[in-house]
Parts: C-alpha cells; structure tokens; sequence
C-alpha cells in the first residue's frame, strides 16, 4: 500500500519537474522572497538594503517586525501564494485527473491492485504536491527573512503551510470533479477559476455586509444613549441662570429634541435590521462554500495582535491632508475618516471572532462532500 | 484441461444506451495456455478483458480468474495486463514507467529493478531504457507496454492487441515473448484480430460474434471437420488439357454448379473440382489413391497432393458468417453498432 502511493507521489512530481510552470513559479516565489528581504525601515522611513528612502512609514506607526509580517501576509501569502501562485497551480494541475481518465492511461492504472476509491484520492492527494513544494520553500525563506531582516523569528509563520494547502485543496476538488466530468483541461480550469470568483465576490459582498451592518448596529447604540441623555437633560432642571437661559431660547423644543432622536433611532434601527436581512443568506451560503479569503487570513490572526493593525491605530491624518479645506469641511473629513475606520475595525473584529471550525470545519465539509461525489463517480464509470 | 486460470460464467454486459456487448459469455483458459480470443470489430472482446481487468463493471458475471472471483482486486497482483491504446506518461523515461508501473503492482523497489532489467532486455528496448517516452515510436510502445505487464512476474499475462502498430520485426520479437512465456508456465491470454498471429502461437481460441461464443476449442478441434486432401493438376493453355476429360476421369458421378464440380470422387469419397484443384473430402491418404490412378490413366499431370486443414481464417469467416444470407453478420453486439454508441471498440 506504501508502495503504491509512493509510486504515485514519485511519479507526480516526476510530472511537475517536467513542466516548466513549476519551475517559472518556484524562481518567481524566490524573487519575491529577495524583493521582501530587499525592503526594510531605518529611522522610520522606507529601506532599501541599506539605503533609507524619502518615504516615511512613521505614519503607519508600524514596527519593524510587524512591518516584515504585514509584508509577508499582505505580499507573500495574500497576493503572491493565495492569487498568482494558485492560477499557476491550477493550470498546471488541471489536467491531471483529466489526462488519467484519458483512454489508454486510465486503464493501466485501474488494472492494478489498487481499489478505485484509494487511487482516486491519492492522485488527488498528489495533485496538491505542487502547492505543497511551493508553500515549504517560500515560507521556510520567508522564516529566515522575517528572523534576520525583520527580527521577528516567528514559528507560527509555518502555518502558511497547512493553511495555503488547505486553501488550494479547496479550489483543485472542485476541479478535479469538474476534469472527471468533463474530462477536458481547459473546462475544468475556466470553471474553476469562475467558481473561485463567484468565491471572492460572495466573501466581499458579505464582509461588506458585515461592516455596514456593524456600523450601522454602532449607530444604534449611539442613539439609544443619546436618547437617554437627552431625556435626562429635559428631566433635570437647570441648575443655574445660564442654563435656564440656553434652554429658554433654544431652537426646538424638549419634546422636539427627544422627537428628533427617536425619529433617527427607528431609522437607523429600521437600516440596521434591513442589513441583517441582506447579510443572513451571503453567510448561509458561504457557511456551506468554501471560505477561501477568511481561511488566508488566519494567519494574520494568527501573526499579528489586532492592536498592532493599521486601523486600531488612532493617528492624527499627516498633515497635508485637508490642508486646503475649511474647517467645516474638515471636520466631516475626518468624521467621514472616523466612521470608515470605526467599521473597518467593527469588520475586523467580526472576522476574527469567527472560529477556525466555522472557517475551516465547514469549507473542508464542502471538500469532501466533493470528493466523495468525484469517488462515486469515478467508482461506478466504465472506462 | 488442465485447472482453469480463467473461468468465467455468464459474462454479460449492457452499457448505457442498452447496447449489449456481452451476452452470457462462458470460457475456460487452462493453465500454461496460448488462449486466442478472436471476433470482428465490436464483439465484445475488449469489454470482456476489461471486465476481467475491473475496468468494466459486468452487468453479471460470474466465475474466477487466478482462483479469486472476477473484479478481484488482490488477484490482480498476479496478473500483467497490456491494454489496447496503450497511453504512457511521456515525461517518464521507459525505466522509470516500468518502476512506476510495477510500484502500482506492489512489486518491492529491488525487485522492481531487477524485473525493469530483464522485461527491457526481453523486448529488445535495453538502448531506450533512459529515453523519454515521448520520442518513442509506436511499435517501441508497444513493446514497452510488453514489458510492464511482466514488471510483476505475472501468472496470467493480458494481451489486448499487443502488436498494434507493430513492425513485423517487432512481431515476430512479440511473439517469441509470447512463446518465451508459454515455456515459463505463464497463461497468456491474447486479444488480437490479427489471425495468422494468433494460429501461430496459441493452443486454444475463442471466437466472439455479436457478444456471444460461436467457437471456441484448440485448432486441431476446430480445425478437424474441415481436413481435407488437394491435388493440384496441371492446366496449361495449349497443353492439351480437357477438363471435362479430367474430370471424367475422376468422377463417378457429379454435376456442375457456379462453376465448380461437385461429386464423388473414385473410391466413394466427395471431392470438388475448381480451377486446378481437387479438393478431396477425406483426411485419409489411402482413400486419395484410386483417384490418382484415375487421373494418371486419363492422362492427366498431377502436379501436387497435399494435406490441408482450414486456417484460422476460414473459421473465423465461417463464425461470422450468417449461415442463412451467407453475409458476415453485422458489427457490434446489441445495436450493430457498439463502437459508435460507444465511441470505439470494447
């Protein structure tokens, strides 16, 4: 049984050593290692080997080592691992299932004494060998640049493993099934590819859902507890002469006022619960899809402390920012800046509340609720 | 027989589509036998293997292969299959196809290593051992493809088409395999249309029309109804030569018919005149003997008596033919035609 499995991951990578997608992809993965140990902070500003730039990173009020980790998830695993890499992997592991369905190919292999059922998941299981080479080399070089350039000798970067591999065995069952169905390279990885989209839209629709609902429940809050000290302001008598003066010649009423408040309570009220209406299906259904972005992103959950984050960090805006503005203008800059980041950080906090099983549990349901299909099917065929 | 390594039962098989390409087939391979199994395009031959192979799964199907019941997967690690249209990895150079494959058998690395060796030198591929597939031509697949099957020292050995595209050097190299194997104790079972092939090397044969056994049996069996004895004599134009003489003295009675001469012959035995030859219905030279008389004193020239028996030829015609029409009856099993409901030949 060893044997059989060994010969099949021995001749899958032979397979991937043979094609030149592996290689362009493993070259470009170090580039990008060098560009991340290239780039670095002195004296605040943007590095370059040694060299300090005209560019200042104080504004980000990032430490040198969460700079280097923030690099490494935001660069290295969001972009390059989890966007490029995985295209390269899936056109060049698209065709594998395939080209061993194929006539001629697949018949050796199902004449062997190996059960239909344990072959099809071994070769499934080789197919992500390519993510797999990939994700080892590019953190083990990411540890090094972490720990020497950044100072952050940081083991739990070596979840990138599991996680990317995780995140890409979500992907290739789909194609997979799609290739044994279709038996065609091209169909399986244009379909792929567009159920990964319809993956990222439904992630961005929802966790935008997510921050407009978080806003606007904040929203709530705040007029709830401004309802209440308006009324107790009505309740309580002035204490003294001016009190009794602003009050005599305000515009509104007391009962206006309370009126007032309660009117944008009920609207926002009405805003908050129509949200929750339009958010519940997007996570119905992404409860039972994979979740592709969020299970990327729990590495940074895993890496950075949310205080450490950009946007749980009050800054004052650099100071070119409004300068030809009135101060009226101004102040609903920055109130617009405010409330932006207040539902950033509400989406954040949402995010990273959610458990690893809802995250990963349930998107490695939906893969194997897919395999399973694919080995019934390729069970029952005559080939 | 000897014990049956194959002994199958009632083998049917209905695709999708209800094109039936089996119909209750039984057959009994021996152990240490040549087996031939012939038919036309669309018989059912290749579903056959395959269902014994587990790529098919049988509508019904009963029996045994190697003393385990057929679809036995664990039986299959005595068996070395090469099927038609063979497709190999062609990043693989043919050594590491052949340890691929035989890690698939189960087959232990310095075993494997071992077997590459000598299955390489039995097929004459030994200077394309570290070659890339991908620059092989078609008949060194093949020859490869024979190679593999052997990576596990099979008892059994599957054939489907092992000459396909084959040049008749390697042919012939393929048939020695095959007799090389016969004299190793292994069973060979052959597919293959190609019937001069077969007649030269297998014990027994299986004829498969329309998804059904119409002959099965060794060549003598098959082949004993149709012994006869020819004399060929000489018909030269100017020669002199009367055919009705010839004929006349020959016969002792007869009548013509499209052609040929049917009657009987001297000494009581049936014989046909057509062209130059006599084809005389006895396997008894002693009976052919008061026609040679007959034909001398007539002054005929006998240029040849000879012994002949049916080729494989005439029995496959002879299978395929509706004896009804006297047609060859239609390709394919259920829909007369199963390689187009089904994309090729099973």
């Amino acid at each position: 049984m060893i044997r059989q499995t060994a010969a099949i991951l021995v001749d899958q990578y032979r397979e991937l050593n043979n094609r030149k997608l592996f290689w362009i992809s493993l070259i470009l993965s170090g580039i990008v290692v060098v560009a991340f140990a290239v780039i670095g902070q002195k004296e605040g500003n943007l590095a370059v080997l040694h060299w300090r730039t005209a560019i200042p990173l104080d504004a980000l009020g990032l430490s040198t080592a969460t700079l280097y980790k923030m690099l490494f998830i935001n660069f290295g695993i969001n972009f390059w691992l989890a966007w490029l890499t995985t295209i390269l992997a899936l056109v060049t592991t698209a065709g594998m299932i395939p080209d061993f369905v194929s006539s001629g190919s697949i018949d050796l292999a199902l004449s062997k004494p190996i059960g239909r059922v344990r072959l099809f998941l071994t070769k499934y299981a080789a197919g992500l060998l390519f993510v797999t080479l990939q994700i080892t080399v590019f953190t083990t070089a990411s540890f090094f640049v972490l720990g020497l350039r950044g100072g952050a000798w940081e083991p739990a970067v070596f979840l990138a493993i599991p996680l990317v591999i995780i995140f890409f065995s979500y992907l290739f069952s789909v194609c997979a099934l799609l290739g044994l169905l279709t038996k065609s390279t091209i169909a399986s990885l244009l379909l792929t590819l567009l159920f990964w989209f319809l993956l990222f839209a439904l992630n961005t629709t929802e966790v935008s859902l997510v921050g407009f609902r978080e806003q606007a429940e904040a929203r709530v809050q705040r007029l709830e507890t401004r309802l209440e000290t308006v009324r107790a302001s009505v309740e309580r008598k002035p204490e003294n002469m001016l009190q009794a003066a602003r009050q005599a010649v305000a515009l509104s009423t007391p009962e206006e006022r309370i009126a007032n408040v309660r009117g944008q309570l009920d609207e926002a009220r009405a805003d908050a619960a129509s949200l929750a209406k339009w958010h519940r299906p997007f996570y119905a259904a992404k409860t039972v899809l994979p979740k592709t972005s969020e299970t990327i992103d729990l590495l940074r959950r895993a890496l950075v402390e949310l205080a450490e984050l950009p946007e749980f960090q009050d800054r004052e805006p650099p100071a070119f920012v409004g300068r030809d503005m009135s101060d009226e203008q101004r102040e609903r800059f920055e109130e617009r800046v405010a409330e932006g980041r207040e539902r950033e950080r509400m989406m954040i906090e949402t995010l990273s509340g959610r458990s690893i099983s809802w995250v990963v549990g349930s998107s490695l349901a939906f893969e194997a609720v897919v395999i399973m299909f694919a080995c019934w099917i390729f069970a029952r065929r005559d080939f | 027989m000897t014990d049956a390594t194959i002994d199958i039962r009632h083998a049917e098989k209905v695709y999708r589509g209800k094109v039936r390409a089996l119909r209750g087939v039984s057959m009994r391979v021996g152990r240490g036998e040549v087996f031939g199994l012939l038919g036309p395009n669309g018989a059912g031959k290749s579903t056959l293997v395959k269902i014994m192979m587990t790529i098919v799964r049988p509508t019904r199907c009963e029996g045994t292969m190697l003393g385990a019941g057929i679809g036995d997967k664990a039986a299959l690690r005595r068996v070395g299959y090469l099927p038609e249209h063979l497709r190999f990895p062609e990043y693989l150079t043919g050594e590491q196809a052949l340890d691929y494959l035989g890690g698939l058998n189960d087959v232990p690395r310095d075993a494997r290593r071992k077997r590459a060796e000598e299955a390489i030198e039995l097929v004459g591929m030994s200077e394309w051992r570290n070659k890339k597939i991908g620059g092989y031509s078609k008949g060194m697949k093949q020859r490869l493809g024979v190679a593999q099957a052997l990576m596990n020292d099979p008892d059994l050995v599957l054939l489907d088409e092992p000459t396909d595209g084959v040049d008749p050097v390697g042919r012939r190299d393929i048939r020695n395999v095959l007799v090389e194997l016969k004299n190793r104790g292994k069973t060979v079972f052959l597919n293959s249309h190609l019937l001069g092939e077969v007649e030269m090397v297998c014990d027994r044969v299986s004829i498969l029309v329309q998804g059904k056994v119409a002959m099965e049996g060794s060549l003598d069996e098959l082949t004993h109804g149709g012994r006869r004895y020819e004399i060929e004599v000489e018909r030269r134009d100017g020669d002199g030569f009367d055919p009705a003489r010839a004929i006349g003295a020959a016969a002792g009675s007869g009548r013509f018919e499209r052609g040929e001469w049917r009657g009987e012959a001297p000494g009581g035995v049936g014989a046909v005149f057509a062209g130059a030859v006599y084809k005389v219905d006895t396997t008894d030279a002693r009976a052919v003997q008061p026609m040679l008389d007959a034909l001398r004193a007539a002054g005929v020239v006998v240029r040849a008596v000879r012994p002949v028996r049916p080729t494989l030829e005439d029995l496959f015609v002879q299978a395929v033919t509706d004896p009804e029409t006297g047609r060859a009856r239609g390709v394919g099993a259920g829909k007369n035609d199963e390689r187009a409901a089904r994309g090729g030949e099973r």
